[in-house]
């Protein structure tokens, strides 16, 4: 069972031109190639998700289950001054050099060697930037001789590689009525496409594209039906059509006009469909008794046609959220055989608690199982994958009862997720996916709201409680044909980092008591752990130079839980902040061990 | 300094060029360098970092440097470069504060116009000599010095526009206009506010944030006349001026500038 690789796609015209380009420009320039063959090479990772598809797998066995008790740091790098917030980068790592981004909208090019520092880009942001959920940042993208991230005041930034120069800058969305960026946007084809975050400010879910050579708009998407979408030809608007088909078949009244969606996570590629995979947010406002009707395509996943922007198809997980369920988690590509034939599937873990595996080449739904421990706004999925609810399951409707208050419920899992943002990662060896989850509950009840632009637009209040005295966080390995959790690891703090898994047979990924730990990933048997100093909440990567294999990651507590987290804040309340980037190797000497 | 001894500094500068030029190899360009008036601690490192080792200075009374004896706001000090008898086209345009973090304020290059003068303020950290080098066709640097005393901290205090949640909303506002000055029809003043904040990343928790190159171009067809790069030195929400000879009332000329952050401002003045 492996990933076919997405060379078969290179017949495209547009992938062809990408060669042509790696060829005649310098040698050090990243060609789209080499991104479709990222999840392969093992000297560089130059997308977010180490591939295009976000597997998060690397084929290196230099390190292993046998010697990884011998990985050991070799340097770290401070991010500096007093902004030591939420770290969740993930690094990329080209010819040498790391490109790393941090809190505050900050970038660093690091030689990958000595951890030395070649350059740095700070964002001069606005005082009115207005992230919900801390002020972090989740990575780069690489491509040609240009480095790109996202904004918490909603811009792209262009970058030389080689000076940190800026060589341009371009607002997608408006900071003051909510935006921002905090997902690595990623290059499909020349075309640099992300997201915007603001679903709690009621603002309308888009995706954008941008040439990513010049920063020109190449095409919109906006993910709530109703609103038109338009390509860009020689600087002109030009419709491409209303996204699901016209207003108000699923929402009542001009509720589609605030209504949410931001695909905040940015997406993954895949190459056999030639679609970006991307989810979708939480409706706006919270209260679902104010937008009867399923509210598309919040909460959902969507394929897109990278070219102009077209939505493919869509697959809902959670109709009419009334819990914030949000729908942005990672889709991830993945093949597996059944009855012989291969499938060409797609998984996501989302927050609502459900385990989804799709159809990626329509979307329809193969199979879903919880794999959360309790669920309650649901009793289960149909054939269809659509969520059997539970009524009971649902924060009341403020108008059946007295004064302002809905009746308040306690729902399973909390809003923050049985799975937040941190991605999971898929192993081709155990054909396991290794979700970073948590066992958490909340109070939520609805109240009245009306939009204002700028200003929260929830319309609902809640308190997150632990479910579990002894832990929040779990580790699971689980199949994605049968549902089986094949191991777990339980964490007395929520994990909140992201997972890789590498052919050593080897699962890595970091808590917030500020471990970086190692698991066998057969048997979820925990083999090496390091405390960088501070939470780990973000994303490893590992890779190889002069033949030793290295592994990074960024230490820093914050993100949502310190400012959402309600009653969590009894496990979390101790932890320090910090801004590091950590990177181990396992020196040559024990690579045959 | 006596005019006698500026005379006697002019044609030595003018003897070592002749020399350097006849004997190209043999000669030091440091056997050319004029003593410093000020003494300042700065004058033979800045004049190599500036102008290069090989330069050819000598100090002019040609190049009148104008600041105040006195910097009451060491984040707004005026500064005038005023050449109206310079005996030859500007090359080049490079001015300095010896004294200060990143000592360098800016380089204007006429390219397609003639300059007979130029205004910015600029941010004194400690009392300091302030340079104006001009060089001259022959390649000639010609000095103008002055000393500013000041209280000083003005490249380490946080700006005014720090303390403005606002600023986003102003950044990049524009007010300027041409003048037509006494001097004749053949010249152009050029004025022109910028709001920018032009931190220096020397605050605590501020990054460096700078208008860093300014372009002067015809109005009408955007041919480029003159290009400046600016420094930390350069203050808050900086004002230029520029004295030229060029008929710009005519054409209307566009002032485009861009900051270390990709962002770029552009004002079309006159018609």
């Amino acid at each position: 069972m492996t990933q076919s690789t997405p060379l078969g796609n290179l017949a495209r015209p547009l992938a062809l031109t990408a060669i042509a380009l790696a060829v005649s420009a310098q040698a050090q320039a990243v060609s789209f190639e080499d991104m479709l063959n990222d999840h392969l090479a093992t000297d560089q990772v130059v997308t977010n998700g180490m591939g295009l598809h976000g597997q998060r797998f690397s084929p290196l066995t230099t390190l292993n289950t046998d010697n990884v008790h011998q990985l050991r740091p070799v340097w770290a790098f401070s991010f500096g001054g007093e902004k030591q917030r939420g770290q969740e980068s993930q690094p990329l790592v080209k010819d040498g050099v790391m490109y790393v981004t941090g809190s505050y909208s900050r970038m660093w090019a690091v030689d990958a060697y000595t951890g030395e520092q070649i350059w740095q880009y700070e964002a001069r942001l606005p005082d009115g930037i207005m992230p919900c959920c801390d002020v972090i940042n989740r990575g780069a993208a690489i491509y040609g001789d240009k480095v790109y991230f996202g904004t918490l005041d909603a811009r792209l930034v262009a970058l030389d590689r080689e000076t940190g120069r800026v060589q341009w800058i371009k607002r997608v969305a408006d900071y003051e009525a909510g935006h921002a960026i905090t997902a690595a946007p990623i290059i499909i084809d020349g075309k640099l496409i992300t997201g915007v975050a603001g679903g709690e400010f009621g603002v309308v879910g888009t995706v954008f594209a941008f040439d990513a050579e010049t920063g020109d708009e190449l095409w919109t998407r906006p993910v709530v039906e109703g609103h038109m979408g338009y390509v860009f030809e020689n600087g002109e608007a030009v419709e491409n059509g209303i996204t699901g088909g016209e207003a108000g078949l699923s929402w009542p009244g001009d509720m589609w006009q605030q209504g949410g969606g931001a695909p905040w996570l940015g997406g993954f590629y895949d190459a056999d469909t030639h679609s970006l995979l991307i989810g979708t947010g939480n409706p706006a406002p919270w209260n679902s008794h104010l937008r009867p009707g399923d509210n598309l395509y919040t909460s959902s996943r969507l394929a897109i046609d990278p070219d102009d922007g077209t939505i493919k198809w869509h697959f809902q997980a959670t109709p009419n959220d009334g819990w914030d369920y949000d729908g942005v988690n990672e889709v991830i590509s993945f093949d597996y055989e059944e009855n012989g034939s291969l499938v060409k599937a797609a998984a996501t873990a989302d927050r609502n608690g459900f385990f989804y595996v799709l159809d990626r080449e329509n979307g329809e739904f193969i199979r879903g199982f919880p794999f959360a421990d309790k669920i309650t706004w649901a009793d289960g999925l149909d054939e269809n994958g659509r969520p059997i609810f539970n009524p009971a399951g649902r924060p009341g409707n403020p108008a059946d009862s007295e004064g302002e208050r809905g009746e308040s419920v306690g729902a399973y899992p909390a809003f923050l997720g049985a799975k937040n943002w941190n991605p999971m990662a898929y192993s081709q060896d155990t054909g396991l996916f290794y979700i970073p989850s948590n066992e958490w509950m909340m109070d939520i009840w609805n109240e009245p709201v009306s939009y204002r632009k700028g200003a929260a637009f929830l319309g609902a209040g809640f308190t997150i409680r632990p479910t579990n005295d002894d832990y929040i966080g779990v580790l699971r390995a689980v199949d994605p044909r049968t549902g089986e959790e094949v191991w777990r690891h339980e964490n007395r703090a929520p994990l909140w980092g992201g997972v890789m898994a590498t052919a050593g047979n080897l699962v890595f990924t970091g808590t917030p008591e500020g471990y970086l730990k190692a698991f066998d990933a057969t048997t979820g048997e925990e083999l090496w752990g390091f405390n960088t100093g501070s939470g780990v909440v973000a994303t490893p990567i590992t890779w190889e130079m002069d033949g030793e294999q290295y592994v990074s990651v960024a230490s820093g507590w914050g993100g949502a839980v310190p400012l959402w987290g309600g009653e969590v804040a009894e496990v979390i309340k101790d932890f320090n902040q910090g801004g590091m980037l950590w990177t181990f190797k396992l020196p040559s000497e024990y690579a045959q061990q | 300094m006596s005019q006698q001894a500026m005379l006697w500094l002019a044609r030595c500068g003018w003897l070592a060029l002749t020399v350097g030029c006849l004997v190209a190899s043999t000669v030091t360009a440091a056997a050319s360098i004029p003593d410093d008036p000020f003494r300042s601690p700065m004058w033979h490192y800045n004049l190599n970092r500036y102008l290069g080792e090989e330069a050819v200075v000598q100090h002019s009374d040609q190049v009148v440097l104008k600041v105040p004896h006195f910097a009451e706001d060491a984040t707004q000090v005026p500064l005038t470069v005023d050449l109206p008898g310079f005996g030859s086209p500007v090359k080049q345009v490079i001015t300095w504060v010896d004294l200060n973090p990143v000592p360098h304020l800016f380089t204007f290059r006429p390219e397609a116009t003639e300059v007979r003068g130029i205004a910015l303020n600029f941010r004194i950290q400690q009392a300091s000599t302030v340079r104006a080098a001009v060089q001259d066709e022959q390649g000639v640097w010609h000095i103008g010095s002055a000393h500013v005393d000041a209280a000083g901290g003005g490249c380490t205090a946080p700006s005014a526009t720090a303390s403005n949640p606002d600023w986003a909303a102003s950044l990049g506002q524009m007010r300027g206009a041409l003048f037509s000055p006494v001097s004749g029809p053949a010249s152009t003043r050029l004025k022109l506010q910028v709001m920018h904040p032009m931190d220096t990343g020397m605050v605590g928790n501020i990054p460096r944030f700078n208008i860093e190159d300014v372009e002067l171009r015809d109005a009408a067809n955007q041919a480029r006349l003159a290009t400046m790069s600016l420094s930390e030195s350069a203050s808050e929400n900086p004002l230029f001026v520029f004295d030229l000879e060029h008929e710009g009332k005519e054409a209307g000329l566009t002032l485009w500038m861009r900051d270390n952050g990709g962002n770029v401002f552009e004002s079309h003045l006159g018609s």
